[in-house]
């Protein structure tokens, strides 16, 4: 029951008092709307890409088209510094380094470079995702294009194989008639009988020697003996076995003849063939020799692409540190100082001071002057602890604490106009951390401004988290002199001029305000 | 005596509520001024026009002859103000406040060291002085925010409800205080609705209603005007109220009331009819109390107000 009644105590004041309400029910309402409206979009827009290349050639220009169909702005630079130049002074957001006369080869680079910020961490990889995958896109297109090629031929040498499936069956069939015919040849020579016998062969010199005895013996004779006779008939014998065996031969002659007539023919056509199987094989070697690109590493990825900073190697520590540093500049500086002005507007010593001889803007400036050394002082620590670990910033400090100051002393003053215009701690509470959580909302840290729709980004820019935070990582980061920074140095000083306009305006109506409200109270 | 605030026509209206309406007052140097009203009837805001926190709707204010409006700072100078509300910073030391202060009023900080050891002196906080605010009682930290308002030497001190939410003896050691600030000359410019308080610490005062001033001037000349009875009050152990009265002359009192134990005798020279009253108890009865009332600002601030708001009614 206590706890109810409560409730309802703690209700009854918030509602009562309208800026709360108006904070309470309405901001959280309106920071959806605001963020709903400005995040509706799923694309980067506007992304500024820096080129350069030593030399453009079809591949390299079509491959910057098919970016610029995709709505970057693409710039040709005129050196490689330029486009590193452009990546620190945000004139573009990434540079993209492309090697001279681009082209798939075996022996080609085929390497694109992406010099990038790094301290923007989230439009990095957003803009590195985007490119990647537009690079990507080429390369793939070109790896089809060489698989193709590859697969073009398998299917042509498929295709030529097919075709001489025929001549190497007429081969075949040749060879088996080969085969026979020899088969009929041998058998054929094995049928003659060749086999010659010294002993009991006829041997052409005993014929001779024969021959010769008859002669002599007709010589001594000279008559016709039976022994003679014997002789003739025996040499006739003979004589007839040599007919016999050499009709053989004769005979074998005319089979050998037409056998080997046959094993020329089809030799000869078996050589006919194995030509045109020649002349195709070397067709094929010559159309794969004619495929460019052999190099698996070339047919699966003909473009790769690499990333660098276009800083030296830091840490992740160092590319967030401007953000960090942002962070606790906003909220610690926007929360104190409202906490500070609304604690001093409600304290009763409050009247004394207004009733005192010491003008108002003594009291304002007092009350900057306490929120500037307490942030002064916590940025000395956070300082102190990242010069501990890169003793490299030592040389950045004088510039790098100017434009922190400068920083500072804008969310300062923003955090006394909402301490000025609300009347209790905690909707002034509420109030900073809206105020802040709606800056950092809109800023380079949660999505990339560039995720913004043009028109919202427009304003967004000016936002003082982003300029600050610009103004930071351009002295941190890039180490830019302040001379550079003239612009953000001038948008940051307009802030502080407007704020303290606004500290001049609010001050006198919330002190109005506030005084009547008090008084008619204690009249209650 | 001189008149060092005077007020011409000051009219304050929050919204449709007018708040002060035309009002016109004098209020003399070096002395000390009561503003007396009801809860609500004005007092507070009229203070806080005086010393320039609220601008005046209409009408002109002068200290010394300057205009409040051309010359804010000087009067700002020359005003210390103490609230209801102790005004100090309840997490720094007596001291600290004191310095803080001081040195929002301009006083080089070797006069104001000579100040505060003079006013925690005054103010009777010496043996506090590094006390927190914050842990001093409610009659410290009241004479604190005066201390506060007298740390830069004010010619005049204005004190709203200086005794308000304080129990009798804290109310007395501040009237105390009041009385020696004012020996020191500085005019004392005071609002209470504790009559009797304001009644014997205020040399001259005003009665506001309504946001309208309806008399202003000396005290006993206002107590002379409105109340013409003074009364003598006697109790004695036989009661014999009805014998005294007989034997007393008859011209010698007004009027004869019996109020419980009380005889109440009212007369227009009640120190004449007291030596006789005594002489007549000493013959009838044994005397236990004898007083002599004087008319009081109650009565003043009674019967002004009854008036306004008949003619209100009237109206």
């Amino acid at each position: 029951m206590k706890i109810f009644n409560i409730v309802k105590k703690d209700f009854k004041i918030l509602i009562r008092s309208k800026s709360s309400a108006l904070i309470v029910l309405f901001g959280p309402l309106l920071l959806i709307l605001l963020v709903g409206l400005a995040f509706n979009t799923t694309n980067l827009q506007g992304i500024k890409l820096g080129v350069y290349s030593e030399g453009y050639n079809d591949l390299s220009n079509s491959l910057l088209q098919g970016m610029e169909d995709e709505q970057y702005r693409v710039t040709r630079t005129d050196s490689e510094q330029e486009c590193r130049d452009g990546v620190t002074s945000g004139v573009y957001h990434v540079c993209i380094k492309i090697p001279a006369n681009l082209e798939v080869r075996n022996d080609a680079q085929n390497t694109i470079t992406f010099i990038v910020d790094e301290s923007r961490v989230n439009l990095v990889y957003a803009v590195k995702g985007t490119i990647n995958s537009k690079v990507g896109e080429k390369s793939k297109e070109l790896s089809r294009g060489l698989t193709g090629n590859l697969v073009g031929q398998l299917e042509k040498t498929k295709q030529e194989l097919s075709s001489r499936t025929s001549a190497f069956s007429e081969m075949k069939t040749t060879v088996d008639n080969v085969d026979i015919k020899l088969n009929e040849l041998q058998s054929a020579i094995n049928s003659v009988n060749l086999t010659y016998n010294n002993e009991s062969d006829v041997y052409i010199g005993d014929l001779i020697k024969d021959v010769a005895s008859i002669e002599s013996d007709l010589n001594e004779t000279a008559a016709w003996s039976p022994e003679v006779e014997d002789l003739f008939d025996n040499l006739k014998d003979k004589m007839d076995a040599i007919d016999d065996r050499l009709s053989a031969l004769g005979g074998l002659e005319g089979s050998l003849t037409g056998g080997f007539g046959s094993i020329k023919e089809g030799l000869t056509l078996n050589k006919q063939k194995i030509g045109e199987i020649e002349s195709s094989s070397n067709q094929i070697i010559n159309d794969i020799n004619s495929i460019a690109v052999t190099d698996v590493e070339s047919i699966v990825t003909p473009i790769s692409t690499v990333t660098e900073p276009v800083t030296a190697s830091k840490t992740n520590l160092s590319y967030l540190f401007p953000t960090l540093v942002m962070m606790v500049v906003m909220f610690i500086s926007i929360l104190l100082a409202s906490t500070l002005v609304i604690r001093e507007k409600l304290s009763s010593a409050y009247f004394r001071n207004f009733i005192s001889p010491t003008h108002g803007v003594t009291f304002v400036f007092a009350t900057f002057v306490t929120n500037f050394i307490i942030v002064l002082i916590q940025l000395a620590i956070v300082f102190g602890v990242m010069l501990y670990f890169d003793s490299s910033l030592g040389s950045l400090l004088l510039n790098v604490a100017s434009v922190l100051l400068l920083i500072a002393a804008v969310f300062i003053l923003l955090g006394m106009v909402i301490g000025y215009v609300f009347k209790s701690e905690e909707t002034s509470t509420l109030g900073a951390i809206s105020v802040g959580s709606l800056l950092l909302f809109f800023s380079n840290t949660i999505l990339p401004l560039e995720a913004l729709p043009t028109a919202i980004r427009e304003i967004v820019k000016y936002n003082i988290f982003v300029v600050g935070e610009e103004l930071l990582r351009k002295t941190l980061l890039f180490e830019y002199g302040l001379e550079q920074l003239l612009v953000p140095i001038g948008i940051l000083a307009g802030y502080v001029v407007v704020f303290i306009l606004a500290i001049a305006l609010v001050r006198e109506w919330a002190v109005a305000r506030y005084n009547i409200h008090r008084h008619l109270k204690h009249r209650k | 005596m001189p008149t060092q605030i005077e007020l011409k026509g000051v009219t304050k209206e929050f919204g449709r509520n007018v708040i002060l309406d035309k009002i016109d007052l004098k209020i003399p140097a070096r002395k000390i001024f009561g503003i007396i009203g009801e809860s609500g009837s004005g007092k507070t805001t009229l203070l806080k026009t005086l010393i320039g926190y609220w601008k005046p709707d209409d009408g002109e204010i002068f200290y010394d002859g300057r205009d409040l409006k051309r010359d804010m700072r000087y009067i700002k100078q020359t005003v210390g103000f103490a609230t209801q509300d102790n005004c100090v910073y309840p997490k720094l030391t007596v001291r600290e406040n004191l310095e803080y202060f001081g040195a929002m009023c301009n006083v080089p900080s070797a006069t104001l060291n000579r100040n505060i050891d003079k006013i925690l002196d005054l103010v009777e906080l010496k043996h506090a002085d590094n006390k927190l605010a914050e842990e001093l009682s409610g009659g410290m930290q009241r004479r604190l925010d005066i201390a506060c308002a007298l740390v830069h030497n004010p010619k005049i001190l204005i004190l709203d409800e200086p005794t308000e939410d304080l129990d009798p003896l804290l109310r007395r050691d501040i009237v105390e205080l009041i009385k020696k600030i004012n020996e020191n000359d500085t005019t004392i410019i005071i609002t209470s609705h504790l009559l009797d308080e304001t009644d014997s610490l205020c040399d001259e005062i005003a009665i506001i209603h309504d946001g309208k001033i309806l008399e202003a001037g000396p005290t006993d000349e206002l107590k002379d005007h409105y109340s013409k009875n003074e009364e003598v009050h006697i109790v004695t152990r036989g009661k014999k109220y009805k014998e005294i009265v007989r034997k007393l002359n008859k011209g010698s009192f007004d009027k004869a009331v019996v109020e419980g134990n009380t005889l109440i005798l009212q007369s227009k020279d009640a120190e004449k009819l007291l030596s006789h009253v005594l002489k007549v108890v000493e013959s009838t009865d044994r005397l236990i109390e004898v007083d002599l009332k004087r008319p009081t600002l109650t009565e003043v601030f009674e019967s002004l107000v009854r008036k306004a708001r008949q003619t209100k009614k009237e109206g």
